[in-house]
């Protein structure tokens, strides 16, 4: 201890070799001789008086009772043990008289300074007397006596008692001017966090676990810093978020509450224990956002309105630290979404007039994936894409997808107009350049389908459309309709997309059919004007309904009917062929006029034309005699003969050909679609779909309670609605319905003596 | 033997006849004997207490001394005992009474007539279900066997003002719409359905 009061002050930094030499002489003096006396001796001489055996007769002090009838070595221990404690006793009562007029910063140098010369001190001392610690302090504290440390703990235990307790008595002289220092910095001012750091350090190090004295121990931190730090924090905050927001928009605090938390994140990083990290951030989150979290939500709806996709961010990364934080500003966004949503689509339809029969299905469809894009984009970027945000969109998404302005009360407008836009998307004439851009808008297709809820619908629909593609030939690619398939079965299933696969099967077979039947008909006959093909499709797999009335085959055609009648019948006996004649067509060349021209038609415009092979003019009733098909369906084919000025009708039922027909095109188109055929188109899919919903909830009900042998009423209902949402969402009396089928039918029986319970009836 | 309401049906089960109106020699041999009933007044005494007791909910009539007993009433003091039960087997009988053989349904009409004389004396919310039933004609077409039972159960247990039927309960789909429609009725200020409380 001699060598830290040196004699000689040091010597200032501009010295000069004389008085540099001189300072640095002693030490070096002091070091080759006084060591072997001073350090070395001063363990010998403690180490001796330990385990000298003879008793100091002097000596009757004692520390605690119970120590007589002892052996020497303990009792000399004992004395020596005192001698410490009045020594650092007196010691610290002098620096403690030094801090009596010390303030703030400088009462913590010198309390710094102090403590790192004491600390260093305690540790030589604590060597000194390691035999002491070893032996005499061992045994004690071995039986028992909590209150005898080793003589460096001696020494923490002595400050703490002699000079920490004492000062923080006076107003927690010590925390406070650490408080104060830590509210400068917070006010933008800069200290001396080394200082800090090291007084801060010396609270943990005081603290101490009586039944170890090695194991670290924060009571003395936790209580003389911790909570007071912990409290000014909480005021701190408190006021400065409440004054700081009554002079700035809610995006200046976000910020503002941002740069804080990072803050004093640091701060514990920088000077604090790192147990404070937890308490201290929780009380920053309590004070910053919990307790202006009402005012952040409010704040929300503007933002959004905004597009303010920083706030936005921040918003969300500051929210989302407390529990509670995030479930309002998601259902705001979902409400926030939904009306966005509505609104395009009300704003579509008032560009389009009152009337949705018009409305465009690729505007539709651009307008509904417009306001999932843009929002789905703000989920990703300022709510990193958050799983509770995601729910929240789909939520909204699938509430305006399927319930808008355009759908009015139609659970069906919605599917339909996506599968148009589907449709049209698939047709040849798409203006479509690239085959990528089909399947970017194929993909786009499927993000609206996701959110579909009645997806039979949609697939009734589909399917009506595809087979319409693929009867007139008008489908863009087959590998863009199997990708569109494709994506169907990924979303929905094998079982969805079946029947559309069978479709393209049925069509290549007829393919190969009318191959195979064309070389067969070469080989057998040489009267092959009219060339033929077939397309001979699965009765099953294909929305197509056959003519409801009798239709007279054109003796022009019989033979190549007949023929492949047999052709047929010989390739697969036992198959009954339907003939459609309402969706073929066919390829007339015209002899009678100058021009040769080729008139594409139906078979029912084929039928009437043949008529004017035998003769020129002939009555409605004459036609309806010639080819059995109805009067009101024939008028209308023969209005648009009429239109195209093929035929003429200048008496009332009276029907002329047109010896004058000239038309721009050789090939002339006649085959339009007839108007109550449009129509009828989307009323049967809704009975198709309809009449399959009921089955579908049937079947269903069978199969569960077949699995189930019993079950009551509600698990019932619930298990069907969720075996079938994937498809449509069930009404709960369409099941009930269902339900009074099946116990008609007896499929399924009420339970004797239960009124909600049903069994199976195997 | 006044053959209005409720009695031939009480009287076919009692003869247990297979066919609505019909009873065979057989049947009716077996039946009397076991009645005990010897004239055609004797009959019309059993029926009408019969009536009483099971359609019409009345308390059981005290047998008179052994001596002046118009028929054997060891059948009816059993019915006496359980008056309930005994309606639910007449009820149950009623079924396959009326029912055509190859069929497992009976036609509306047919039930509204049964209903009207086995169900409205002893259950008033009967009528207006039935009043119901008239209000949609052609919606109801048919009654299954379920319905049947469910339509005694739904008597026997629902109170009058419906407060206690279970709206997502295993009714059968005609009185869920049947409460439905009295919900609106009761919303448009009718009043008239009031008066059964």
């Amino acid at each position: 201890m001699a060598t830290t009061n040196a004699p000689f002050p040091m010597p200032p930094a501009s010295a000069d070799l004389a008085t540099t030499w001189a300072f640095l002489e002693e030490g070096v003096d002091h070091i080759m001789t006084k060591l072997q006396t001073g350090y070395m001796s001063l363990y010998t001489v403690a180490y001796n008086y330990c385990t000298s055996s003879k008793m100091h007769g002097s000596s009757t002090e004692s520390i605690g009772t119970g120590l007589g009838g002892r052996s020497g070595a303990n009792l000399m221990g004992s004395d020596l043990y005192h001698n410490l404690i009045r020594y650092f006793v007196t010691h610290l009562k002098g620096l403690r008289e030094a801090t009596d007029l010390l303030q703030d910063e400088a009462l913590l140098r010198y309390y710094a300074a102090e403590w790192s010369r004491y600390t260093t001190g305690a540790n030589y001392i604590n060597r000194l007397f390691t035999y002491l610690n070893r032996h005499w302090v061992k045994r004690e504290r071995d039986e028992g006596r909590k209150g005898v440390y080793p003589v460096y703990t001696l020494a923490l235990v002595q400050w703490k008692i002699n000079l920490f307790i004492p000062i923080q008595q006076k107003q927690t002289k010590l925390a406070g001017a650490i408080l104060r220092l830590i509210e400068d910095q917070r006010n933008g001012g800069v200290i001396d966090q080394g200082l800090v750091k090291k007084v801060v350090d010396s609270f943990v190090s005081l603290g101490l676990d009586d039944t170890d004295p090695n194991k670290a121990c924060l009571d003395v931190y936790k209580e003389h810093f911790e909570l007071p730090f912990i409290d000014a924090t909480e005021k701190y905050y408190k006021q400065e978020s409440e004054s700081f927001l009554a002079s700035n928009t809610i995006s200046d605090y976000l910020k503002k509450a941002e740069e804080r938390l990072k803050e004093e994140e640091d701060r514990v990083e920088r000077y604090l224990n790192t147990q404070t990290r937890k308490p201290l951030i929780s009380k920053c989150e309590h004070v910053l956002i919990r307790e202006h979290s009402e005012h952040m939500w409010e704040s929300f709806q503007s933002l959004l309105d905004f597009d303010k996709d920083e706030d936005l961010q921040r918003m969300y990364a500051l929210l989302s630290r407390i529990p509670e934080g995030l479930e309002p500003l998601r259902k705001k966004f979902e409400e926030h979404v939904k009306k966005a949503g509505l609104a395009a689509v009300s704003k579509l339809v008032g560009e389009a007039g009152s009337s949705t029969e018009t409305l465009d299905p690729k505007a539709y469809v651009d307008a509904l994936l417009e306001v999932h894009k843009k929002n789905s984009e703000t989920v990703t970027r300022s709510f990193r894409g958050e799983a509770g945000f995601v729910a929240s969109l789909d939520k909204a998404c699938r509430e305006f997808v399927n319930r808008n302005a355009a759908t009015g009360l139609s659970n069906s407008k919605s599917p339909e107009l996506i599968a148009k836009h589907a449709d049209l998307l698939l047709r040849k004439n798409n203006k479509l350049a690239e085959e990528d851009d089909l399947e970017v808008a194929l993909n786009r297709v499927m993000i609206l389908f996701k959110y579909i809820e009645d997806k039979d619908v949609f697939q009734t629909f589909y399917t009506t459309k595809l087979s319409k593609r693929l009867i007139h030939g008008v489908s863009a690619s087959d590998e863009s309709e199997a990708s569109m398939i494709s994506k169907l079965k990924e979303a929905c299933g094998f079982e969805y997309t079946n029947k559309l696969q069978r479709m393209f099967t049925d069509m290549s077979l007829s393919k190969d059919l009318t191959d195979s039947f064309k070389s067969r008909m070469e080989q057998n006959h040489d009267d092959m004007d009219i060339s033929f093909s077939i397309m001979v499709l699965g009765t099953n797999f294909w929305p197509l309904t056959p003519p409801g009335h009798e239709f007279v085959i054109p003796p022009e055609i019989l033979p190549t009917y007949d023929r492949f009648q047999k052709y047929y019948q010989m390739k697969h006996s036992g198959r009954k062929l339907t003939w459609l004649w309402n969706y073929s067509k066919n390829e007339l060349r015209t002899n009678y006029l100058n021009q040769k021209y080729i008139l594409m038609t139906s078979s029912y415009q084929m039928a009437v034309l043949l008529q004017y092979n035998k003769n020129d003019t002939l009555s409605l009733t004459e036609l309806v005699t010639a080819t059995s098909i109805p009067k009101d369906l024939l008028t209308q084919v023969l209005a648009l003969l009429v239109k195209a000025k093929i035929l003429i009708n200048e008496e009332t039922d009276q029907y002329d050909l047109n010896p004058n027909f000239k038309s721009k095109k050789i090939r002339v188109n006649l085959n339009q679609p007839i108007k109550a055929e449009q129509k009828a188109e989307s009323t049967d899919v809704l009975k198709t779909v309809d009449e399959d919903r009921k089955y579908v909830i049937q079947a269903t009900i069978v199969r569960i309670m077949k699995a189930r042998k019993t079950m009551k009423n509600q698990p019932l209902i619930q298990e069907v609605i969720s075996q079938i949402s994937q498809r449509f969402a069930p009404k709960i009396p369409d099941i009930k319905k269902a339900i009074d089928t099946l116990l008609e039918k007896e499929y399924i029986e009420r339970v004797e003596g239960t009124r909600d319970t049903f069994a199976y009836v195997a | 033997m006044p053959l209005d309401g409720s009695r031939p049906i009480i009287f076919a089960w009692q003869m247990s006849a297979k066919e609505m109106a019909k009873i065979s020699k057989e049947e009716w041999v077996r039946g009397t004997t076991s009645l005990r009933v010897s004239s055609v007044h004797a009959i019309s005494v059993a029926m009408s207490e019969l009536e009483d007791l099971l359609v019409q909910g009345k308390p059981p009539v005290k047998p008179p001394t052994k001596k002046d007993e118009e028929y054997n009433r060891s059948v009816y003091m059993g019915y006496a005992a359980d008056p309930k039960a005994a309606f639910q087997k007449l009820y149950q009988f009623s079924f396959v009474l009326v029912k055509p053989e190859q069929s497992k349904n009976i036609d509306m009409d047919t039930s509204v007539a049964f209903w009207t004389v086995l169900l409205v004396p002893k259950f008033p919310l009967m009528g207006e279900v039935l009043g119901f039933i008239g209000e949609k004609p052609g919606t109801y077409k048919a009654t299954n066997k379920d319905l049947w039972s469910m339509m005694l159960e739904f008597c026997e247990t629902v109170k009058p003002d419906l407060s206690n039927y279970e709206a997502d309960g295993a009714w059968p789909t005609l009185l869920d719409d049947f409460v439905a429609w009295k919900g609106t009725q009761v919303g448009t200020g009718n009043g008239k359905v009031d008066g059964d409380d």
